[in-house]
């Protein structure tokens, strides 16, 4: 993409703005590790948008020492995994029946599927507490998986009819005049067309996933199970008296893995993105 | 693709077996055993082997916190005796989150075996429901009633005169306050009056100070008890919490009155500052005074022991010679209490209880630095600050009861937001009191018997 | 394409049905239960009819939250949906180092809500001086607790939401923005269009679909918004929302009921809302499946 009659100028306003937008996005993270680094007498003695004077590293052994961070953030993960995953096996199949599969009453199923959009998890809590501790599923993965596989998966379902809407019938029907069957079209022509838009639904989801703290807080109760949300509640002291210091160092350990993942598969997931992007 | 296809049909096959309720896989320290265990224990008869017993609690107290650390040594000490033991912590310190849980929880029938609780409104409903163990009963089956100060066994009453909770802590209140900032204003004599009070604020404004640095809400909604406690002492509150007594009268309108007049001379940003910012900004000398209980005294006090810099106390000034109360009276507390279900009181869980109390107070004080709520052993080897705080506590007349814990749970919500607003100057004294009378009428039958 | 037989298709369906029957549905429907009782959790239940419901309407608490909700759907999507479209523009015009750029952009997003009110609780704290506070004193003005004040509060937190989820919404429209045909673009320039007309006629009316689906997510996400609005609560009403209010009622006061007739109001406006703006854009969610 190039601007051939661009001024140096505007370029350089251009590339300021960038600047100035990247120094706002990126000082909560600069901010959160700064503190981390701080003694507590530093927290409390000197200004809190002031460098830390040496490089402590105190917070980062007490959070390690105190909560069980790598725990935790395994936890996390897996529920991350086994949610993301269920969001979109169940609910791309759906999108793909609704809006290509000549079916009664697919008006009907989106409409029942959209529903979900609007209900607000807390107005669930109790009736799902009630339901998982007669089914004694507290303290298991599924308790925090199979909610937000629900709730994700209106929105999935969503999207992926926006993205199948611009999908030709043409390819389909010729696939299926060639002998394949639904099955067979579904995952060999839709799902690896769908690609972009599958990305798109993972970040969305994940970034909902990864901070999720309701469900987390309500049905789990065993350390051994608790994910790194919850985790961070382990600094808060008496009369919520919070050390902050091993929560931020707890913060940055458990933001850096993402952000490094995240910057790995970064290309693949724009690229996905704007592959299957609605094109119109 | 055909791998992809399998797994995924087989992950979709077992997340729909699992959710039509198979479960119970994957997670460790599962309830459900847990429960069949326990149950299996009981149909066993009364049995007095302490080798099975099993304690789930469900503490409001964080993993740093003195009081629970203490009580994780001394079930290690115990386990050493009774390796069948099991003493296993949720720990939630943050408070909305940790009562949010308990009354799913209650509302589903599965409270732990221990829980944290203040002697509140929902918890007396709870304890009606006969649920709960009464800790009356057991400290005289334990003999343990007279090792207490007078307040641990008083705090935690019920309206009734019942106690549910087992206390670990003992807290007393105070302003502490800098001395220089206080010379500097040409404040010569600690504030002995409420009106003293105003006056000292006054005058440090006008020397440039910041009178009184707040941002732990739990401790601003003491400051509309101040002047009631004084002039009517706990009766107004324990009455116009049910609709006998109305915020909307003499003692009533004075005190909201006093509270909006105090309130112009908080740290700017309170309503939603934090208790951290509060010390904070109090240790930076960036206010004057500060409020607030003894479990804050390691922030205030250096390596000895004793009070750092130029900071010193005094105690909730009184109103007038015709008070209710005398300077003897004042908040004190002993944190937030601890209930056993009626349920899970086996003898091996009183024996556990025992040896809980045969060394909780001294480990308390001399290994986690928190003052307990009996008195320890040797306490003339104690710093003379805590020797001071503990002889307060000893002799704290009457407590002042702290409003957030006598409201019902739904008329406490309306005050914490109409306290915001009558502090911000966004409401009048009239208003807030017609609110709270409001409130009350509405909500208070759920949970008081209202003749 | 038409199905060979009934059950393939139900063979698609009935796995995410059954999921999303039991885990939103029913409880969805248990709760309108408990909206019609009166039930603080350890008392018995007690049937109330409508009461609920007609105590909600004169409720001062709720009216109040409701206005601030709405004033915060108008401002806060509008925000995120011109803050995310601003940044995507930016990018896409970026050749070198488009990849740190997009993860720096992100990371917002991906710091938990508590971390995030707590910095922006210290930047604006008037007392200890936060960093916003200091620059306004240096540039000569009284520093004000925004935060705290009742007058900016909510355009406050409507702002630090927004800076927390705007990155969602660039990523969105950016991976729209690079899906554009190149031959189009490069025909445009042909023809001489300039970069704000490729924009006006080409760029944004190409991505319409997209918007479509934004301005969805946006409004239903701000409805319900929760977290940040819970977390930086001034205590006073300029900052309730309508999520807020239902959670306290539920758990701060242990008035289930209530609180439940409080989650069916917020459905039922959720539903009016993305109903509404469906007609508006034109885009009826039928026309889907055809």
């Amino acid at each position: 993409m190039t601007h051939a009659g661009k001024s140096k100028a505007v370029r350089g306003i251009f590339y300021f703005i960038v600047l100035i937008i990247v120094m706002i996005q990126i000082y909560p993270i600069f901010w959160v590790i700064c503190s981390s680094l701080k003694t507590s007498e530093e927290m409390t003695y000197t200004a809190q948008y002031a460098l830390p004077s040496s490089f402590y590293l105190g917070n980062y052994i007490s959070a390690l020492t105190i909560s069980a961070i790598p725990r935790y953030f395994l936890n996390s993960t897996i529920v991350a995994v086994l949610t993301l995953l269920g969001i979109v096996v169940l609910g791309c199949p759906v999108a793909f029946v609704i809006s290509k599969v000549k079916i009664k009453h697919a008006d009907a199923l989106m409409g029942f599927f959209l529903f979900g959009m609007m209900i607000p998890i807390f107005a669930c809590l109790i009736p799902m507490f009630q339901i998982y501790n007669a089914l004694g599923l507290r303290n298991t993965y599924w308790a925090l998986v199979l909610p937000q596989v629900g709730f994700g998966l209106p929105m999935c379902i969503y999207l992926y009819t926006g993205f199948f809407k611009f999908l030709p019938d043409s390819l389909l029907e010729a696939a299926v005049i060639d002998g394949a069957g639904m099955g067979t079209v579904f995952w060999k022509i839709v799902v690896p067309m769908a690609k972009n838009t599958t990305m798109t639904v993972l970040t969305y989801n994940f970034v909902f996933v990864w901070n999720e703290f309701t469900y987390a807080n309500t049905f789990i109760s065993s350390s051994e199970m608790k994910t790194l949300p919850i985790g961070l509640n382990d600094f808060v002291g008496q009369f919520g008296r919070v050390d902050w210091g091993s929560t931020f160092a707890a913060i940055v350990i458990s933001i850096l893995p993402t952000l490094i993942v995240y910057f790995i598969l970064n290309k693949n997931i724009i690229e996905g993105m704007a592959a299957g992007a609605v094109k119109s | 693709m055909k791998l992809k296809k399998l797994a995924a049909a087989g992950l979709a096959a077992v997340m729909c077996v699992t959710a039509v309720g198979c479960g119970g896989n994957g997670g460790t320290g599962d309830k459900k055993e847990e429960n069949t265990q326990k149950t299996q224990e009981k149909e066993s008869g009364d049995n007095t082997d302490s080798e099975d017993l099993v304690i789930n609690y469900v503490s409001a107290r964080g993993e740093t916190d003195a009081a629970l650390k203490t009580l994780k040594k001394i079930a290690e000490m115990y386990k050493e005796d009774h390796p069948g033991f099991e003493f296993n912590v949720e720990s939630i310190a943050d408070r909305a989150t940790y009562l949010q849980k308990i009354k799913i929880l209650a509302s589903s029938n599965e409270l732990p075996d221990w829980f944290d609780a203040d002697p509140e409104a929902f918890f007396e409903g709870i304890c009606k429901k006969g649920i709960i163990y009464s800790i009356d009963d057991l400290y005289d089956e334990l003999g343990l009633k007279d090792k207490f100060f007078d307040i641990a066994l008083d705090y935690p009453k019920l309206s009734d005169g019942s106690n549910y909770l087992m206390t670990w802590q003992g807290n007393v209140e105070y302003f502490w306050y800098h001395t220089e900032m206080f010379e500097d204003a040409g404040i010569t004599e600690t504030p002995k009056t409420l009106t003293e009070l105003l006056e000292a604020c006054e005058k440090l404004k006008a020397a440039g100070y910041t009178p009184i640095s707040a941002g732990n809400y739990d401790m601003i909604m003491r400051y509309p008890a101040f002047k009631a406690f004084r002039m009517a002492g706990n009766e107004f509150i324990d009455n116009a919490r049910m609709g006998k007594e109305k915020f909307d009268s003499e003692v009533g309108i004075a005190t909201a009155e006093y509270t909006q007049q105090i309130s112009q001379y908080f740290s700017e940003g309170w309503t939603n500052s934090d208790a951290t910012a509060q010390m904070d900004l109090f240790l930076n000398k960036g206010a004057a005074m500060l409020y607030t209980g003894t479990w804050d005294t390691p922030d205030l006090v250096d390596e000895n022991k004793e009070l750092k810099d130029d900071i010193s106390t005094f105690k909730l000034p009184i109103d007038s010679d015709k008070d209710a109360t005398t300077e003897n009276d004042y908040y004190a507390n002993c944190g937030i209490g601890t209930a056993v279900l009626k349920d899970s009181m086996t003898p091996a869980m009183k024996d556990f209880i025992k040896f809980v109390w045969d060394n909780f107070a001294d480990m308390a004080m001399y290994e986690f630095d928190m003052l307990p709520s009996m008195m320890p052993s040797d306490p003339d080897k104690l710093p003379e600050l805590t020797q001071q705080i503990l002889k307060d506590l000893e002799n704290c007349g009457t407590f002042a009861q702290c409003w957030d814990v006598r409201l019902d749970p739904s008329t406490n919500e309306v005050y914490r937001k109409e306290l915001a607003n009558l502090g911000m100057g966004e409401s009048t004294p009239e208003e807030f009191c017609q609110r709270m009378d409001e409130a009350v009428a509405q909500y208070a039958p759920d949970y008081f018997d209202v003749e | 394409m038409k199905p060979r037989n009934k059950i393939q298709p139900a063979l698609f369906v009935l796995p995410a049905f059954f999921v999303y029957f039991l885990t939103v549905i029913i409880p969805i429907l248990w709760s309108v239960g408990y909206s019609f009782f009166s039930w603080n959790g350890i008392k018995d239940m007690e049937f109330v009819g409508l009461a609920n419901y007609v105590r909600m309407f004169s409720d001062g608490t709720f009216k109040s939250a409701v206005v601030n909700n709405l004033k915060f759907v108008l401002l806060g999507s509008s925000f995120q949906l011109l803050a995310g479209l601003f940044l995507a523009i930016l990018l896409s015009h970026i050749i070198k180092g488009s990849n740190v750029l997009r993860v720096i952009y992100f990371i917002p997003c991906i710091i938990s809500s508590m971390a995030i009110c707590q910095i922006f609780s210290k930047m604006l704290s008037a007392q200890p001086q936060g960093l916003v506070c200091y620059l306004m004193e240096k540039m000569g003005m009284d520093p004000i607790a925004l935060l705290a004040n009742s007058k900016t509060a909510l355009v406050t937190i409507t702002l630090i939401d927004g800076y927390k989820y705007c990155g969602l919404y660039m990523i969105i429209f950016y991976s729209a923005f690079v899906s554009i045909s190149k031959d189009v673009l490069e025909a445009s320039i042909m023809d001489g269009c300039s970069l704000i007309q490729q924009y006006r006629y080409i760029k944004l009316p190409l991505i319409k679909n997209i918007f479509s689906i934004v301005v969805v997510m946006l409004i239903n996400g701000c409805l319900k918004t929760f977290d940040v609005f819970y977390i930086l609560d001034n205590k006073s009403k300029s900052t309730e929302m309508v999520a807020t209010y239902m959670y306290k009622t539920a758990f701060n006061s242990a008035d289930f009921g209530y609180g439940s007739t409080l989650a069916v109001f917020l459905v039922v406006e959720c539903l009016a809302a993305v109903f509404v703006i469906q007609r508006l854009l034109g885009t009826a969610k039928g026309e889907e499946s055809e």
